[in-house]
């Protein structure tokens, strides 16, 4: 891991384990657009965003 | 729908893609590299797109958003999970690409079998990924088989459709190899995530726009917007159904040999992210067409229904039916003609050549081009027989192949890891996993892909310690891949 960005890595690994947590036990009552669905689109969005910052430092 | 209408706009996309295939044509190909992995010069947005055709077959559009239509919301977490498992590309993207040109791999396998220093771990896990993903294919092409009967009622066959796609896909991949099966990839991704999109807006229109349909689906279907809400979505059968597509980046190989192809880390960038936001928009479209067929047909026999029923309803224009009904057996063929061409690969690569040690690269290359006629006819003949076994197989294509994640990772990250370690994780958990799905067992209520990834994990730590670490190999291995790190400012 010789790019500093690699601490990047951590909230991507969280927000993976999040989407099996905060569905199943805290959202598992909110039967709207605005749970689940909504937390695993956000959370996806956030990790395609992590994507790109990280890579954004590749050279050639 | 008139099977007329279906020849029709079949007859269209042939003399596209066909005109496609053509075009890509780049010189004559006399090298394994040059035909398997397009020289490794794929630019990044073709890329993209044909590593999103191969990752989404044709049963995303029918299997997802029939698994929303039957189990509710649970199905797009299952999905984006996937998706931002998508994030080791991030890690062994670079690594993959920078020893591949290093060392000249053409395969996934091939790298292990150099990386561990003994050709039987690259024959053992070229041939576990034939005896998985061969009958995935095959499942792929009796889909379209159904698909195409079910269309027209029947006026179109079966046997007519498989044979259909077989040919297609054979004579994507013999054009011009990679550079051909990526750029007809490239046209039916991009006609179908802007058809399909096209679809969710004329259906939300139709169905009084988003806070109507969001309405709906609270006041008549209860739990389809929570987990584990109607009980479908179980929380173990959530984590067997997502923990082997997490690792589906690296443990598959037709998309892992796609890391080898990009022509620079630029390209492998663009591939990344392009396809991150592809899949995004295509998850997001495949689980509203679930639930609006949820809401505009509640009472179907089955989810894999959904899809048809909506594309075949008023709510959807028909030319654009047609068009995504196309689109759907194109996307079909699209997975096929890569997986063909990896196994091809493979099986010249890391069977024939290892048994023919002295084979030339143009001897391999012929026998390249001869086995994928013959990979594409297996399947073909799998998928007429129509037996158990090949359902079983192909269902536990993604667990069985999930069994070659510790080895994979071991090789760029664990510098005791062994031959031996690696072909027991291999074999012993590959046939765990089979016999799993075979006898149908769920043992403590968990998915076969959750045992066979633990007893790799077990295999690959427990023997590798037990037995001598191909030190030197590793050394070199490594080397290279912290330097082309350090240069390409990796993570």
């Amino acid at each position: 891991m010789s790019n500093p960005k690699a601490v990047w890595l951590v909230p991507v690994a969280a927000l993976i384990l999040l989407s099996f947590f905060v569905p199943y036990v805290l959202l598992s009552d909110v039967d709207a657009w605005y749970g689940s669905m909504l937390f695993w689109t956000v959370s996806t969005a956030a990790v395609i965003a992590v994507n790109a910052v990280v890579s954004l430092s590749w050279k050639d | 729908m008139e099977a007329t209408w279906i020849w029709t706009g079949v007859a269209i996309y042939i003399v596209f893609a066909g005109v496609t295939a053509y075009l890509s044509r780049e010189g004559k190909q006399t090298t394994m590299s040059g035909y398997f992995l397009g020289n490794r010069k794929m630019g990044g947005f073709v890329s993209a797109m044909s590593y999103s055709a191969t990752t989404y077959s044709a049963f995303m559009l029918i299997g997802l958003a029939g698994l929303t239509y039957s189990g509710g919301v649970g199905a797009l977490g299952f999905e984006l999970i996937y998706l931002c498992g998508v994030t080791l590309v991030l890690i062994f993207g670079p690594r993959f690409w920078a020893v591949g040109h290093r060392f000249g791999y053409v395969t996934p396998s091939e790298m292990l079998g150099h990386r561990y220093d003994n050709k039987t771990v690259a024959v053992v896990s070229a041939i576990t990924s034939c005896v998985f993903l061969i009958p995935y294919a095959a499942v792929q092409l009796a889909g379209v088989g159904y698909l195409m009967s079910g269309m027209t009622d029947g006026a179109i066959g079966f046997t007519s459709g498989t044979i259909l796609a077989t040919i297609l896909a054979i004579v994507f991949t013999l054009v011009a190899g990679l550079r051909s099966v990526a750029w007809t990839d490239s046209l039916q991704a991009i006609v179908m995530v802007i058809s399909a999109t096209l679809v969710v807006i004329f259906v939300i229109y139709a169905l009084g726009g988003f806070g109507e349909f969001f309405g709906a689906l609270r006041d008549d279907h209860p739990g389809a917007l929570s987990v584990p809400g109607t009980g479908f979505f179980t929380f173990s059968t959530f984590l067997g159904l997502t923990l082997p597509w997490v690792f589906f980046s690296i443990s598959n190989p037709q998309v892992s040999q796609r890391l080898f192809t990009p022509g620079s880390m630029k390209d492998l960038r663009i591939m990344l992210l392009g396809f991150m936001i592809f899949g995004f928009i295509y998850t997001l479209v495949s689980v509203t067409w679930g639930f609006a067929a949820l809401i505009q047909f509640p009472e179907l026999a089955t989810g894999d229904l959904a899809t048809p029923m909506l594309l075949a309803s008023d709510l959807v224009p028909t030319g654009l039916g047609i068009i995504v009904m196309i689109g759907i057996i194109a996307a079909a063929v699209s997975t096929i003609d890569s997986i063909m061409l990896t196994l091809s690969s493979m099986f010249t690569r890391d069977v024939f050549a290892v048994a023919k040690p002295n084979a030339t690269e143009t001897q391999q290359l012929l026998v390249g081009k001869l086995a994928l006629p013959v990979i594409a006819v297996l399947a073909y003949l799998f998928a007429q027989l129509e037996l158990d076994l090949i359902a079983v197989l192909s269902v536990s294509a993604s667990a069985g192949l999930l069994v070659m994640v510790p080895p994979i990772i071991g090789a760029f990250f664990w510098r005791r890891g062994t031959a031996a370690g690696a072909t027991s994780a291999v074999v012993v958990s590959g046939v765990m996993v089979f016999y799993l799905e075979f006898s149908e067992t769920r043992l403590w209520g968990q998915g076969s892909g959750v045992w066979g990834l633990l007893l790799s994990v077990a295999l690959f730590v427990g023997v590798s310690l037990a037995t001598k670490a191909p030190t030197e190999r590793a050394t070199l291995f490594l080397d290279t891949v912290r330097g082309k790190l350090k240069e390409h400012q990796a993570v």
